[in-house]
């Protein structure tokens, strides 16, 4: 079950949560916040989501995975938002009988995320301006 | 003198991010003419258009839900479902 939260990542939480002996294979991506962008700084970034429909796009995501991959377990989460330098803003794990498809379906989430799930972020530049990003 | 009846269809719209800060408005209300035919996004987006000209800057970049699913400027809105608006999305 996706999740959207207020509060920093655990990212132990999440591998413990996908570990099984079903599984010969852990996988784990964290996104996080990062201080260089073509050479313009960033401070913080804001993130916002449409939450409902974050939730059932991840959702939907998830269950694709699992129609391409044979997997064990997976745990999706989005941090909402103020985030610092360095703070996980997103986690993927998957757990898999074998680790061709842990590592095709954890890119093929978190590339999914990025690209449907409506959440947005917004950059708090060192020069002082906020500008939202979008592709 | 033209009596005949304009029909309306009320369209509750979420708006989204930079969406959101353009119209200064997180939800809106739109009467949306009905045509003789259902309401569809297409229908949507120019009230909203009409309502809010600063989306303008985002123009054809914005996205529409209806309910918690994409929708194109074709799908239907059913009386009583509920509309988001929103910038392309930059999550992760």
């Amino acid at each position: 079950m996706p999740r959207l939260t207020e509060h920093p990542i655990d990212s132990q939480q999440l591998l413990n949560a996908v570990q099984t002996t079903q599984a010969g294979a852990v996988i784990l991506f964290l996104g996080t916040v990062r201080e260089f962008t073509n050479q313009r700084q960033t401070l913080a970034l804001d993130y916002e989501a449409f939450a409902p429909m974050a939730i059932a796009e991840m959702d939907r995501i998830e269950a694709e995975a699992r129609e391409k991959w044979i997997l064990a377990k997976i745990e999706t989460i989005h941090r909402l938002g103020h985030l610092t330098l360095g703070e996980i803003s997103v986690g993927v794990a998957v757990s898999a009988p074998h680790r061709d498809a842990a590592f095709a379906a954890g890119q093929y989430m978190i590339d999914e995320l990025k690209r449907r799930v409506p959440i947005w972020k917004k950059e708090n530049w060192s020069d002082g301006s906020q500008e939202w990003v979008h592709p | 003198m033209n009596s005949s009846v304009i029909h309306e269809q009320v369209v509750d719209v979420q708006l989204f991010a930079l969406a959101r800060e353009l119209t200064s408005v997180a939800r809106v209300s739109l009467e949306v003419p009905v045509e003789g035919r259902p309401v569809t996004i297409a229908d949507v987006q120019h009230a909203l258009m009409a309502r809010f000209p600063r989306l303008a800057s985002l123009g054809a970049k914005l996205l529409f839900a209806v309910g918690t699913q994409y929708a194109d400027e074709n799908t239907v809105v059913q009386p009583g479902e509920p509309v988001a608006c929103f910038p392309p999305v930059s999550g992760g």
